[in-house]
């Protein structure tokens, strides 16, 4: 399938046309949305080292701003509950097996949260980790099964083989959208692409302190990092060469900074059922499901009886440089 | 080609009576004296002709063409004409007021045919019609204003008669075939405004045509409208059936269909995208447009290639009398027109309009002090169209017309640095000639051409999107009227198709865009057809026919063949220049049936099938200038629809009020939509994205003409439900199309006030249209994202708004009438929503919005003729 990924040009026509005439853009206010929260269920499981980590929290249908540790920072809000935006669900039995028939039942992480203020572990936001029954092995099924209020929420993914090594990161100062005006120093990556089979992945970096004890795992933070690249392989030749973080970028947007001396990039091997689900968030960043769009839908999840989210196997491949 | 054996011709036309001295005498003993002494014999008629008063009928082509000599001197008439045609066969007498002159032994039948044209500036008048009184029955006059009519001989009321025209009544002796071309006068002496329907014009009751509206440009511009630009695409709206597909622009739905099943021809030339300004207005000057047809339903077997409707526009011929110019002022644009005669067989049309939508609203903006507005906005388009008209002989007409216009584009307030240009070209070149007084045919080519410019000058996505897309056309087309009772309608079609969709192009070299091209694609559509007119009885009228068409997906291209879901390419397989990838024939039988229950009352059935070979790719609901046009092929199939309808028609008092009732049941297969999540663009495969299901649609319509006196207009009621299925899209779930809406009233008025003004109005109340919605967010790879609702499955609120207009009439100067159109659209300033969408622009942070088009919004225009 030849696709060009760029971003979609018609988000602002709308609002355009509206200037030039005496039309107005309003912004809808709470009601419109659905009184009913939907279970939202993130969970990945990795050949590294565990734990796990698997996120349940619970939809909202109000508009706010937050962090994408779904913190919301205004200074009205005083209780930590109040700052979570979504409404973590914390009495959830979440398990995950895989096909030699080892099984975990998983418990609220007790993994300390770096900011005291807003939460002391990161089960307070709804995640969930192994305890040490599993370990993830690329060619093995893993079955997630998410058993709450009555319900049960299940999904399963199989772990392809290994990405490529990325042999090669680089810094390239780059001056990019509105979000970063300056010059910014942007990775890019090279590595070997094996052309005889179908590979679908998923790049994402984050800065760290050398030496400094890890309060979050990779396995954790792979749930929350949204600068990402997706690609499937099909136009890509047998060497990539400087693939370039911008390309994630949707209008408007910077890359996160680096903070720390070192910066991992992680590659990450998806399915593509898994590889569907990232393209159709993807989608909906570039698409404003307005009238000037196609009609817009839920992404295609892999989770059953109409949950949100994505259950995830990924082999991963690791480099880490120095930051920039 | 063979000439066609054309009998001789003779008539009488007892005209009005004339004072002359001699006038209590025969005509044929009238004393003449005639100068001449030499010539042919129709010198010597012409010569009498030249008498005062001295009416002579004859057809020259009986006349023969020897030279006769004659003494100088006075004679009577009668011997002058014994010595003419001693021995030539050709017999004379006088009849009433006039000399008949014919050849022996009239025929059993004799045809009257000829073209009607309006008195004021020679325009063709199709449909108009012509009544024989003593005999109950008419014909119609053909596209280009072409009638014939084959009666016994005999002596006829002839009732020639249009809309807006003053009948003309005439009694005619028929001996022989008759050329006879009519000109009718306008119904009174204005600016165009009100519609004057002619005498015993209940053509809507006894006509085999259902489903279908012929709408003059006078009642589309006496309609108030946004700007007051002067809207087709607008007008039609208006009209049972027939709705906007999406609020306030000139995308429009009929019948359940997508608004790229509508077949948009200007003088036979295929119109890809009719819009300007993005949908707001069409790209149809007013002032060029003579008349328009949109069928519904009941489609003539001569049009193919869309699935829902035809809007067929044809322009004006430009006056063949005397030079006119006609031009408008107004806030978003202005026009002007000229019209002349050249010589006197040519006339020419030239007619441009400027739409300056963007300077307008700058200085609005300047005025109203509004800080958001972008400064250097740039809104403007223009349409150019042009006619040449030559008449090659009596039976001969050349015609040549030719459209353009271009938009652009350019908004940096809210999205930096693109601009957006795009433009449609048609040209015609068409010859039509009767051959013979039963047989009229049409050679028409015709060439289309639209093609856009995308430019986006962001930092890292610098370039450049064109895309073009043309047809090239042949078509032959004959109207056979066989007589009264049968009328014969064949032809055939070719057409070769151009598709370009998108070739991506970097602006820069730091641009991150590498350079694309989308697969350029080539077809040929052809199609043969026929169809009988048929009045059974006088009460039975039957219309039946069958089109006949193909469509060739021809080389150098490549052929992709995909799994059953679609998603994965299995292999491809190339094809040389001229090699066909795929072939379809498709069989579209037509028919409709009426009966004539008296002369103010009908019943009216039809059946139609329609296929269509080119679907549009679009991003959007409203109809984009970026949209992408692309022929079915191996993985999408032609689509396919079947209609029936029912409808009930009835004129009350005398025929100035007319009420019709129709309903209609229409079944689609192969519709189109796009998966849930579609990528569409620039995406080479396209089908990858594409699902295909079936559709149905129903409804009831209901229209209340009144077209004469002060007060006129229409209203209309229509209940109407579409829904379709399609595997992929809604999780294979039954949905509704965004333009299904239920319940659509329309109201459309204008009144005369006094001599110097005219007021009008209109009122639409639509129900609100699907659109999908996003319920609520959730978390999921450190953002926020939206879950959304089924698909459209969130109803807008209803859409109502009412736009009033006056016009003043300035006292003519001379020949210079003017006059100042104030209007004001969406008076009670009614916000009707229009899309729902989210912005993700800002780093984490998700807000949803709703958006209006237009608040109240005041025009003036100016409006002159001279």
């Amino acid at each position: 399938m030849t696709k060009l990924k760029i971003n979609s040009t018609y988000t602002s026509l709308l609002l355009l046309i509206s200037m030039v005439f005496s039309g107005c853009v309003e912004e809808v206010s709470d009601d419109i949305f659905a009184d009913e929260p939907v279970l939202a269920i993130n969970g990945i499981i990795t050949n590294e080292e565990g734990p796990y980590y698997v996120r349940v929290t619970k939809s909202n249908g109000t508009l706010t701003d937050f962090n994408q540790f779904d913190i919301n920072g205004s200074s009205t809000l005083t209780t930590k509950e109040d700052r979570i935006v979504h409404e973590p669900v914390t009495d959830a039995i979440v398990i995950i097996t895989d096909n030699e028939g080892n099984s975990d039942t998983l418990v609220l992480s007790s993994l300390p949260y770096d900011n005291a203020a807003q939460a002391d572990t990161w089960g307070e936001f709804g995640f969930y980790e192994t305890t040490t029954g599993i370990l993830g092995k690329p060619g093995n099924t893993y079955t997630l099964t998410v058993l709450y209020e009555g319900e049960v929420y299940a999904a399963i993914a199989t772990m392809p083989a290994p990405p490529p090594p990325i042999d090669k990161v680089d810094f390239v100062e780059k001056i990019l959208t509105s979000g970063q005006p300056e010059p910014y120093p942007v990775p890019v990556i090279s590595f070997d692409e094996p052309q005889d089979e179908v590979n679908f992945y998923r790049f994402a970096y984050w800065g760290f302190t050398s030496g400094d004890t890890q309060t979050a795992s990779y396995n954790l933070l792979a749930l929350l990092y949204d600068d990402v690249i997706i690609l499937d392989d099909e136009f890509l030749g047998s060497r990539v060469e400087n693939l370039s973080f911008d390309a994630a970028l949707v209008e408007g947007q910077g890359l996160d900074p680096f903070f720390g001396d070192s910066t991992a990039i992680y590659s990450y091997a998806l399915e593509e059922g898994v590889f569907n689900y990232y393209e159709d968030l993807q989608h909906q960043l570039r698409s404003d499901g307005g009238a000037f769009s196609p009609a817009p839908a839920s992404p295609r999840t892999n989770i059953s009886n109409g949950a949100l989210g994505l259950w995830q196997a990924s082999a991963v491949s690791r480099r880490t440089v120095q930051s920039p | 080609m063979k000439k066609i054996c054309i009998y001789s011709i003779l008539l009488i036309l007892i005209l009005p009576c004339r004072t002359n001295a001699q006038q209590n005498k025969d005509m044929l003993d009238w004393e003449v004296e005639i100068e001449r002494t030499e010539g042919t014999i129709l010198e010597f008629l012409r010569d009498l002709k030249k008498l005062e008063n001295l009416s002579l009928s004859y057809d020259e082509r009986n006349i023969p063409s020897k030279r006769v000599s004659i003494e100088q001197g006075k004679t009577s008439v009668r011997r002058l004409l014994e010595l003419l045609f001693k021995g030539s066969g050709i017999q004379f007498k006088s009849l009433g007021k006039q000399i008949v002159i014919y050849p022996k032994d009239p025929p059993e039948k004799a045809t009257i045919n000829g073209k009607i044209k309006s008195a004021a500036d020679g325009e063709y008048l199709p449909g108009a019609t012509v009544y024989i009184r003593e005999l109950q029955t008419g014909v119609a006059a053909n596209a280009y204003g072409f009638y014939s009519i084959t009666v016994p001989p005999g002596a006829y009321t002839l009732v020639y008669s249009f809309v807006g025209y003053q009948a003309n009544e005439l009694t005619v002796n028929i001996v022989a075939n008759l050329s006879m071309d009519i000109e009718l006068s306008e119904g009174l002496e204005r600016l165009d405004e009100v519609v004057v329907l002619a005498e015993k014009a209940n053509e809507n009751i006894i006509n085999s045509q259902v489903s279908s509206h012929r709408i003059e440009m006078q009642q589309i511009r006496s309609m108030p409208v946004l700007g007051g630009e002067v809207d087709l695409l607008k007008g039609i709206q208006f009209l049972p059936g027939i709705q906007s597909a999406n609020e306030g622009t000139t995308g429009f739905s009929v019948r359940g269909g997508s608004y790229d099943q509508n077949l948009i021809l200007l003088d036979e030339a295929l119109v890809y995208n009719p819009s300007h300004a993005v949908g707001i207005f069409s790209v149809f000057n007013p002032d060029v447009i003579k008349d328009v047809q949109v069928y519904k339903g009941g489609i003539p077997a001569r049009y193919g290639g869309r699935l829902s409707s035809v809007v067929d526009i044809k322009m004006k011929e430009g006056n063949d009398k005397a030079l006119a110019i006609t031009g408008s002022a107004g806030l978003v644009g202005s026009r002007l027109t000229v019209e002349s005669p050249i010589g006197k067989n040519v006339s020419v049309l030239l007619s441009g309009r400027y739409g300056y939508v963007g300077q307008t609203a700058r200085k609005l903006a300047e005025w109203a002090n509004v800080d958001s507005y972008d400064q250097n906005a740039e809104i403007d388009f223009y349409d150019l169209n042009a006619k040449v008209n030559i008449k090659l002989s009596d039976k001969d007409h050349l015609y040549f017309s030719t459209y353009t216009g271009d938009d652009h584009f350019k908004n940096d307030v809210v999205f930096a640095d693109n601009t957006l240009d795009w433009g449609n070209q048609t040209a015609t070149v068409r010859w039509n000639r009767s051959f013979g007084p039963k047989l009229f045919g049409n050679l028409t080519f015709v060439y289309s051409d639209f093609d856009y410019a995308y430019i986006e000058n962001n930092d890292i996505r610098n370039y450049k999107w064109t895309a073009n897309f043309k047809q090239k056309g042949a078509k032959l087309d004959f109207d056979y009227f066989i007589s009264p009772k049968h009328e014969l309608n064949f032809g055939l079609a070719v057409t070769d198709h151009d598709f370009a969709p998108g070739s991506i192009r970097p602006n820069n070299e730091n641009s991150i865009i590498e350079p694309f091209d989308m697969d350029n694609r080539q077809a040929v559509e052809s199609a043969v057809y026929l169809s009988h007119e048929h009045k059974i009885s006088p009460r039975f009228l039957a219309n039946y026919g069958i089109r006949v068409s193909g469509f060739h997906n021809i080389g150098a291209g490549t052929k992709y063949y995909f799994d059953d879901n679609r998603e994965t390419l299995l292999r491809t397989e190339e094809f040389d220049e001229g090699e066909v990838l795929n072939e379809n024939f498709r069989l579209a039988p037509r028919a409709s049936l009426t009966y004539i229950i008296d002369d103010k009352n009908s019943v009216k059935a039809s059946y139609n099938r329609t296929y269509q070979y080119l679907h549009l790719v679009t991003n959007s609901s409203v109809g984009l200038p970026t949209d992408v046009w692309l022929p079915v092929d191996n993985n999408i199939r032609p689509r396919e629809a079947d209609q029936v309808a029912l409808g009930y028609f009835r004129n009350l008092q005398d025929n100035a009020l007319r009420f019709s009732a129709e309903t209609y049941y229409k079944r689609f297969n192969n519709v189109i939509d796009y998966k849930d999540n579609a990528d569409l663009f620039l995406n080479n495969n396209v089908e990858t994205q594409i699902r295909t299901g079936t559709g149905e649609a129903y409804g009831v319509e209901f229209l209340l003409e009144k077209r004469k006196g002060r007060w006129n207009g229409w209203t209309s009621y229509t209940l109407s439900r579409v829904t379709q299925q399609i595997d992929g899209v809604n999780q294979g779930k039954e949905y509704s199309p965004r333009y299904d809406k239920r319940h659509n009233l329309s109201l459309v008025v204008s009144y005369e006030l006094n001599k110097k003004w005219q007021l009008a109005a209109n009122f639409a109340y639509i129900s609100g249209g699907g659109i999908t919605v996003p319920l609520g967010f959730y978390n999921s790879a450190g953002r926020p994202y939206n879950y959304y609702s089924e698909r459209n499955a969130y109803r807008l609120p209803a859409y109502h708004q009412l736009n009033i207009s006056g016009t003043y009439k300035f006292r003519p100067k001379g020949k210079w009438q003017s006059e100042l159109v104030l209007g004001i659209t969406n008076v009670y300033d009614r916000r009707n929503y229009f899309s729902f969408y989210v912005n993700h622009q800002e780093n984490a942070r998700t807000r949803v919005f709703k958006s209006y088009l237009f608040g109240l919004m005041p025009s003036i225009n100016y409006n002159f003729k001279f």
